[in-house]
């Protein structure tokens, strides 16, 4: 069983304590997305069990294995940069091919393994390029065709669609969660776009400054977030956070609604807001309104809402929904 | 209107600059396809039909091994650009990508080699050839002429090195290539024009230098065409003819190896490794 566990893991670079202590665990087959804000470590992370890096201290095990003295090769694990990382001078079929001819497979076995990958990747047609010749997604496919030959049991992906447009980062996205989920290999990607953290992970890491702050389904970091962190970096638009005596009036130091739970009332509402700005977005409206008592805050409404700028407007909401907070920023129950 | 005077303010500078670098070249040339009685009476005037001869040409080739000074040339300057390319790229490529003890140092050190001039070491040298028993071998200048350029080609490389992409090499070292296959299945070919640079630099002093031969490898079987040369030059006369004949002929080969190469010089490999 693959399962991929770190231990009060630390990295530090010179005086520059990276990782602090992490300890997770990733199930066999799990698709886990590490998801934080730039500088929190991530990519270190991925580095650690990838083995380009050494830990400073604690342990990391894949399967039954202690990796920590491993070389790369001998993780079986297969990376896919950020940068894709292709070799420039080789084309796609020797791309792929390349790092198979070290592990003593048999010639007729690599060409299989790659014809196949490229089928699956639909880079067929596109073997004897090189990678100066290939277009942004293609040369990403060729990098997860590259890390699919090597038949790992652990995938590591770094930030793999960032470099690329929004249309073709959809697609390549739902070709991922198929690739997952046709060869159900355990898989570590790291992101900062919450969409793809949200919508690929079966168990999202929140890390922040070298820490884990948070693992759970997207769904229970969405509706429980343990602390403040959590709360405000999961969700798009931003859980809004209230401090104040608005706050303490639930008990709480801070309290946090999702825009989704606020809604505009005609009449009675808990506070009294001037709405400052209105975002269409066709399904739904952001409505930023200014309280008094609460600050700015995000109203998700429907798509034909018709509140002007300008506007006064009572906000109400949802008392089932809300989140509290205590002074040192951790979730009260 | 301010970038067309640029250009062509350019253009004159660079275009006096290869006139005074390749006068020199072009009148040894000319020249070397003129009577005795002509280069005297005119140096600057082109060959004409009354003027044309190849007497020089038939003197150097009549006369003395020119052959065999072509081929100790050669066989010295190849040889040693393939070692100093060998070893320089692998120091540099130890210097650039591990952190090991005594890196500094030797890095230093390497540096050091490009400021100090290694004719300063003559005497000691010729002491240690005499001592190795290779006084008028090839091996003796292949040697120094190995030592002469490594630092500088070290230098160079270095630098190429350390721009390659650290994700390429990772990702090679993930794939279960070795530290050795990294080297020269993904480094080298991605600094060739580098390399190419580095062996024209290196190439042309070797090719060039009287000083070593003249001093290590005087003797009959070892000489080379620089020091050739020197027999058709006379303490009182001068035969103008075959010395003329021998530099063009001695021209030949660095041409050749240069045309080669700079194809190379141009060229960016790393386009599309990454983004
Ligand atoms: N080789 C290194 N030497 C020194 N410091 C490093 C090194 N690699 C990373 N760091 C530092 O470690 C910290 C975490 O870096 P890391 O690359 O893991 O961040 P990240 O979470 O992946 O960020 P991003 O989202 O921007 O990619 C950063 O502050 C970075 O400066
Ligand atoms: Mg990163």
């Amino acid at each position: 069983m693959p399962d991929v566990r770190l231990h009060n893991v630390s990295k530090s670079f010179g005086t520059e304590d990276v990782l602090k202590s992490v300890s997770l665990d990733i199930v066999d087959g799990e698709f886990a997305v590490i998801v934080g804000p730039s500088g929190c470590g991530k990519s270190t992370l991925l580095r650690l069990l990838a083995g380009l890096e050494q830990a400073d201290a604690g342990d990391i095990e894949i399967g039954d294995r202690r990796v920590n003295d491993l070389a790369p090769a001998a993780r079986r694990i297969a990376m896919v940069f950020q940068s894709y990382a292709l070799y420039p001078h080789m084309n796609v079929y020797r791309n792929m091919a390349f790092g198979l001819k070290f592990s003593g497979l048999e010639h007729s076995e690599i060409e299989r393994r790659v014809r196949k990958a490229a089928e699956t990747l639909k880079l067929d047609g596109l073997l004897e390029r090189k990678p100066a010749e290939l277009s942004g997604g293609q040369r990403q496919r060729t990098a997860i065709g590259r890390a699919i030959v090597r038949e790992p049991d652990v995938f590591l992906f770094d930030e793999p669609l960032s470099n690329l447009d929004a249309a073709l980062r959809v697609n390549t996205r739902l070709e991922l969660a198929g690739l997952h989920r046709s060869l159900g290999t355990t898989m570590v990607y790291v992101t900062h776009d919450q969409v793809e953290a949200m919508t690929l992970a079966d168990r999202i890491i929140v890390m922040n400054e070298g820490r884990v702050e948070q693992t759970g389904t997207p769904l229970e970091l969405y509706r429980e977030p343990q602390n403040l962190f959590v709360a405000g970096f999961i969700g798009a638009p931003r859980m809004n956070l209230v401090t104040g005596a608005a706050a303490q009036e639930f008990g709480a130091e801070t309290l946090g609604i999702r825009p989704e739970h606020l809604t505009i009332a005609p009449r009675a509402g808990d506070w009294t807001a001037t709405v400052s700005m209105v975002e269409h977005l066709g399904s739904d409206t952001y409505v930023y309104a200014d309280a008094a008592e609460a600050g700015t805050l995000i109203v998700r409404a429907g798509g034909n809402t018709s509140v002007e700028p300008g506007a006064a407007v009572k906000l109400k909401l949802d008392r089932s929904a809300i989140h509290r907070f205590d002074a040192g920023g951790t979730r009260m129950t | 209107m301010q970038n067309r005077l640029t250009t062509i303010s350019v253009h004159t500078v660079l275009l006096v600059y290869t006139a005074i670098a390749l006068l020199p070249m072009l009148l040894i040339v000319s020249n070397a396809f003129k009577s005795r009685r002509a280069i005297f009476a005119d140096p600057l005037a082109l060959p004409g039909p009354d003027t044309f001869s190849l007497k020089g040409f038939s003197k150097v080739l009549a006369v003395s091994d020119f052959g065999l000074y072509f081929v100790n040339s050669l066989t010295v300057t190849l040889v040693t650009l393939a070692l100093v390319l060998l070893f320089a790229a692998m120091a540099a490529w130890a210097l650039s990508e591990y952190r090991f003890r005594g890196r500094l140092v030797l890095g230093v050190l390497f540096a050091v080699g490009i400021m100090v001039p290694i004719r300063l070491g003559t005497v000691s040298i010729l002491e240690l050839m005499v001592a190795l028993d290779l006084t008028n071998t090839l091996t003796a200048l292949i040697l120094v002429y190995t030592a002469q350029g490594l630092p500088l080609a070290i230098f160079i490389l270095a630098e190429f090195i350390a721009q390659i992409p650290k994700d390429l090499k990772d990702a090679a070292r993930c794939d279960g290539v070795g530290e050795v296959h990294i080297f020269f299945s993904i480094v080298v070919p991605l600094i060739r024009p580098a390399i190419a640079t580095v062996a024209i630099f290196v190439m042309v002093p070797i090719w060039n230098d009287l000083w070593f031969p003249l001093i290590l490898s005087p003797g009959e079987g070892t000489q080379t065409i620089t020091l050739g040369v020197q027999q058709f030059v006379g303490q009182y006369v001068t035969d103008w003819n075959a010395v003329l004949a021998a530099l063009t002929l001695a021209i030949v080969p660095v041409l050749a190896l240069y045309l080669v190469l700079s194809r190379q010089l141009v060229r960016g490999l790393t386009a599309g490794a990454v983004k």
